[in-house]
């Protein structure tokens, strides 16, 4: 790591959020990213913040098929000092069964998770619909079972979508990132609606020297994949991710970005078939920087 | 209209997204008012107006049984008459009957998807009476022989060129492609049905309890002719339909003229409760309410899906919804099309008939957002697909897809396991080698793979998992004072 | 008929009964609003918030092709419909004719004094009036007096009186309202609590414009079922006592 880098940049970010957190640590502070206020889950933050550690959930599809991505978050903690504790027996959130009604079999996973990460001082998760399914639908599949909702809601107030983490929790906008070319960012439905994050993967994105940011047309409409959906109801699914791909080809860019492989693989996969070349990249690998795809 | 025939949600589906006329129409019709009244709630000087009107909607709904005694209570004193009808056949028989006594010949029809829900049409066109549409929308599918897609704007499937020869060969005037012109055609050929018909068949937009009237929302005036002008009126409203007090009636009304048109107010707002009073020289002689329950009070009774009888039809979630947008309201097959009638229309009439209006959707949540009333229709499709996945008693549901069942099951072992799950990937990685392409991608693939790859291409399993890389890197690079990384190991 | 109604109301009793604990009081459900607000706000405008009113009444009348004419008078009132009856070529009929409510303050309109218009059928409707179909179907221009009007909205409000038909404001081709100043409201809630003052109140509509529709193709096209124009009247100077008994808020 760049030790100038850190001791100028991210050791000030992290004092002045701890000293935010000391004035806050009295009450509840309601989760910046949460738009309908539930008070199920406003987020804690114990006030050693600044030296905690973050335990990551890389999710299912980063693990199995964009590694890449969760390296990418990973080096972005590195480069700003945050200690990770990765709970290696990690699986799935849970979210294709529960979308898909099979919530027996989604509370087993949400059970797992819980399990996994209740010790964690923060969970921090590289996708948004994840992170959904973590603060709105575990507590409502354990509604009936109040010790494991409890449970539930405790994990719930300390899981944090990436780009929050950074601007809401940390307090960081600019990692010191450079990547080149011209971007544009899609909105995913579940990190939009359901939790709120529009300007922080903006905020950080614009930070990074090199990349200038374009918004596309319709930036935060659905891409189509929403889990079994795109396999059961294909047609309807080419028919909406084909819109998102126009609406990024004409914005003029050549990398689109997003907060939630799901999306991005949908994406992508699309434009492999139509023979496009733009580029599909997760924030964390424009955030560290690297010209992975 | 009629109601909807029956039919196959994908391959109707597929049709509406082959219409390049739907297409258009939708994509304009989105753009501006799916939009429009996100900003215009955005812009809302009290931006609690919902939250607030929903918890009046739900109040209101917790005490529906006296609303409803209050406001047929209200109806009476002005003279008029009010009919409880348990389901669509004594509805139909109640409306028959009078149409019958009253020597009936001719009802002309304000829009009403109550109407077409309940097939009130062909009952009266089985004895013989004529029934007209008189909204220009609803007529002109009435006349094509077609049925309504779009809540607010029935013929929005059609173009300017279909609807010019439609009236030339129906109408019997020159053909023309003008719309100005067209409503003119339409405009004399509908005033003489209004001026003449016995019966005015009406739905009903808002009820109010406690001044016992109904209000009824237009911008063609057809409704206000329907009501006024034939001796008989007949409004049909479903049991939900009704606001405590006038000042709901007033929050309900503008939500809905925002939500459905971004207007302000309709051209024309009518409020009824009776029939012509002693010295009105015009109005019916006879005012009848069908209050109508055909499956709501089920609804009702289930707190997990009472809150979509807050709905007030306004069609925001249409304006708004991706895949409506792509697919059009007859692939609903329900006079519900959109966010709305994938939840209602099972509800109504079965979740395993309409099971595709369940599942098909990506619930990305646009339509809550767009709610004048805030429904989450998103959280009623998931418990609908809950329902579907493992039967229901109550709701009379079998499960609906068994090898879907079956995967998800396999699915949990392997998610409640690492062992099962780092296997799994291993196979997985074996299995697909021969399909990933010199792109790196897995091309189009037989079988069950073919809903994604008939279309898309497949990301391959990578070599290394994130977790295995994580692990050959702890290896090779044991932690430091400043970026500490551990492990947490488990099963 | 009972049975039904009681069978249909203990099934809808039930459904809610889960609610019974946590559900508001039936009277809280009820409570009267407290109109004193609004109806202060009414009786208590001065002639510049008039003023205020009546610009917003205009800019939104235009968006909705609503023509409003500003008349100082009753003469210049008069004046106006008569130009407008002059300037309409019937629609539905040869020959132009009109139909007017009988209102105390239509009534005070020197029409008389208007002899251009002199040769065209007047007809005043009345309680139970048998003519009044034919007249209706036979007027190309319909008359009526604004109960109030709404300035946000550009919106009048018409209550259905004895012999003041509702057919009136929506039969005829063109329609006039008449509204004095004094009668006009800043927003819907205001207007509300004015109807809600009168008890007896039976049918009642708003009425924002001509009628319309954009059903072909999103095109917007004025003249649906409902008349194809419509002119509001604005009478702008407060009526002198001399103007026969005529009484401001009818």
């Amino acid at each position: 790591m760049n030790m100038e880098w850190y001791n100028s940049q991210a050791a000030p970010f992290l004092r002045r959020f701890h000293r935010r957190t000391q004035a806050l640590y009295a009450g509840d502070f309601p989760c910046a990213a949460n738009p309908a206020g539930t008070p199920d889950f406003p987020a804690q933050f114990p006030c050693s913040y600044a030296r905690s550690h973050s335990d990551p959930f890389v999710q299912c599809l980063v693990d199995a098929l964009y590694p890449e991505v969760g390296e990418a978050m990973v080096q972005v903690f590195d480069r700003l000092g945050v200690p990770l504790i990765y709970p290696e027996a990690q699986t799935c959130c849970g979210q294709p069964a529960y979308n898909s009604g099979h919530h027996r079999e989604a509370a087993v996973a949400a059970r797992r998770f819980i399990d996994l990460f209740e010790d964690a001082e923060a969970i921090v998760c590289p996708s948004g619909s994840c992170v959904a399914m973590v603060r709105r639908h575990y507590p409502e599949l354990f509604a009936h079972q109040p010790i494991m909702r409890e449970r539930a809601l405790q994990v719930a107030r300390k899981t944090f979508e990436f780009s929050e983490y950074l601007v809401d929790v940390l307090g960081v906008v600019d990692l010191g990132a450079a990547f080149s070319g011209i971007a544009t960012y899609h909105d995913s439905c579940h990190l939009a609606r359901t939790l709120g994050i529009r300007e922080q993967p903006r905020q950080l994105l614009r930070h990074v020297r090199g990349l200038s940011l374009a918004e596309m047309d319709n930036s935060d409409a659905c891409c189509g994949f929403g889990g079994t959906f795109s396999v059961n109801y294909p047609e309807i699914s080419l028919a909406l991710v084909d819109d998102k791909i126009d609406n990024i080809l004409n914005s003029g860019t050549d990398i689109v970005v997003g907060c939630d492989v799901s999306c991005l693989m949908n994406i992508r996969g699309r434009m492999s078939r139509r023979g496009e070349s733009l580029r599909v990249l997760h924030l964390a690998q424009v955030l560290a920087g690297e010209e992975r795809t | 209209m009629k109601p909807a025939p029956d039919g196959d949600y994908v391959a109707t589906a597929r049709e509406g997204m082959g219409n390049a006329c739907l297409q258009g129409s939708l994509r304009s019709l989105q753009a501006r008012y799916g939009k429009g009244a996100l900003d215009a709630w955005k812009a809302l000087p009290d931006p609690n107006l919902r939250s607030r009107v929903k918890a009046r909607r739900m109040q209101t709904l917790a005490h529906l049984d006296r609303v409803l005694a209050l406001l047929s209570q209200g109806v009476e004193a002005r003279g008029g008459q009010v009919f409880f009808a348990d389901n669509a056949e004594a509805a139909n028989g109640y409306i028959r009957d009078l149409a019958r006594k009253r020597g009936v010949k001719r009802v002309v029809k304000g829009k009403s998807m109550l109407s077409a829900e309940i097939g009130v049409d062909a009952v009266l066109e089985a004895e013989g009476i004529e029934v007209v549409e008189t909204d220009l929308g609803e007529f002109i599918v009435q006349i094509a022989g077609s049925s309504a897609s779009h809540i607010i704007a029935p013929c929005i499937h059609m173009d300017r060129r279909q609807i010019g020869r439609l009236f030339a060969n129906k109408l019997g005037i020159p053909y023309s492609e003008d719309p100005p012109t067209l409503t003119q055609a339409a405009r004399k050929a509908l005033r003489e049905k209004l001026l003449t018909a016995d019966m005015g068949l009406t739905g009903c937009n808002i009820a109010c309890a406690e001044t016992g009237q109904i209000s009824l929302v237009s911008n063609e005036g057809n409704i206000r002719m329907a009501s006024t002008m034939p001796k008989l009126h007949v409004a049909l409203m479903g049991m939900e339909r009704v606001a405590a007090t006038l000042e709901d009636q007033r929050d309900l009304l503008q939500l809905l003229t925002q939500g459905a048109a971004l207007q302000k107010l309709s051209t024309y707002v009518s409020f009824v409760g009776g029939p012509r009073r002693e010295g009105d020289p015009d109005g019916p002689e006879e005012f009848h309410l069908v209050i109508i329950d055909n499956g709501r009070s089920r609804i009702l009774a289930d707190p997990e899906f009472r809150e979509v009888l807050a709905c007030i039809r306004c069609g925001a979630c249409l304006n708004i919804c991706p895949v409506y947008g792509r697919i059009g309201g007859h692939a609903y097959h329900s006079p519900y099309s959109g966010p709305i009638g994938a939840v209602v229309t099972p509800l109504l009439h079965g979740i395993n008939h309409h099971a595709d209006l369940c599942k098909g959707e990506t619930l990305c949540g646009a339509c809550r957002d767009v709610c004048p009333v805030e429904n989450d229709l998103p959280r009623m499709l998931v418990a609908l697909r809950r329902k579907l996945a493992y039967g229901d008693a109550g709701w009379g549901v079998r499960p609906h897809n068994r090898l879907e069942a079956l995967g998800f099951k396999i699915w949990g072992r392997i998610m409640g396991n690492s062992r099962l799950y780092a296997a799994m990937l291993t196979i997985a990685r074996a299995l697909q080698r021969p399909f990933v392409g010199r792109n790196g991608m897995i091309g189009p693939l037989p079988g069950l793979q073919n809903g994604w790859t008939a279309g898309r291409d497949l990301q391959p399993m990578a070599e290394q998992s994130f977790r295995e890389r994580w692990r050959a890197r702890q290896n090779n690079n044991p932690a430091t004072a400043d970026n500490s990384r551990e492990t947490r190991h488990g099963r | 008929m009972d049975d039904k109604r009681t069978a249909f109301l203990d099934r809808v009793r039930m459904a809610v009964q889960d609610s019974e604990e946590t559900r508001i009081a039936w009277s809280e459900l009820l409570a009267p609003c407290d109109d004193s607000f609004h109806l202060n706000a009414f009786a208590q405008r001065g002639p510049d918030e008039q003023q205020i009113l009546l610009q917003t009444l205009v800019e939104q009348a235009s968006l909705l092709h609503l023509q409003t004419h500003l008349c100082p008078t009753l003469d210049q009132a008069a004046q106006c419909i008569a130009e407008i009856t002059l300037t309409s070529a019937p629609e539905f009929t040869a020959e132009p004719a009109l139909i007017l409510h009988d209102h105390p303050l239509l009534r005070a309109l020197p029409l008389h004094a208007q002899a251009a218009i002199n040769h065209i059928p007047r007809h005043w409707t009345g309680n139970r009036d048998p003519e009044v179909r034919n007249r209706t179907l036979a007027a190309s221009i319909g008359v009526t007096v604004a109960d109030w009007a709404i300035a946000e909205s550009a919106t009048i409000v018409q209550r259905t009186r004895p012999g003041r038909p509702r057919s009136t404001s929506l039969v005829p081709s063109i329609h006039i309202a008449v509204l004095l100043l004094s009668h006009l409201t800043a927003n819907l809630a205001e207007a509300y609590a004015l109807v809600r003052q009168e008890q007896d109140c039976d049918s009642w509509t708003l009425i924002s414009g001509p009628s319309k529709t954009a059903d072909i193709e999103a095109v917007m096209v004025h003249g649906a079922h409902g008349p194809k124009a419509m002119h509001l009247v604005v009478v702008t100077e407060p009526l002198i006592a001399a103007t026969a008994g005529f009484p401001v808020a009818s």
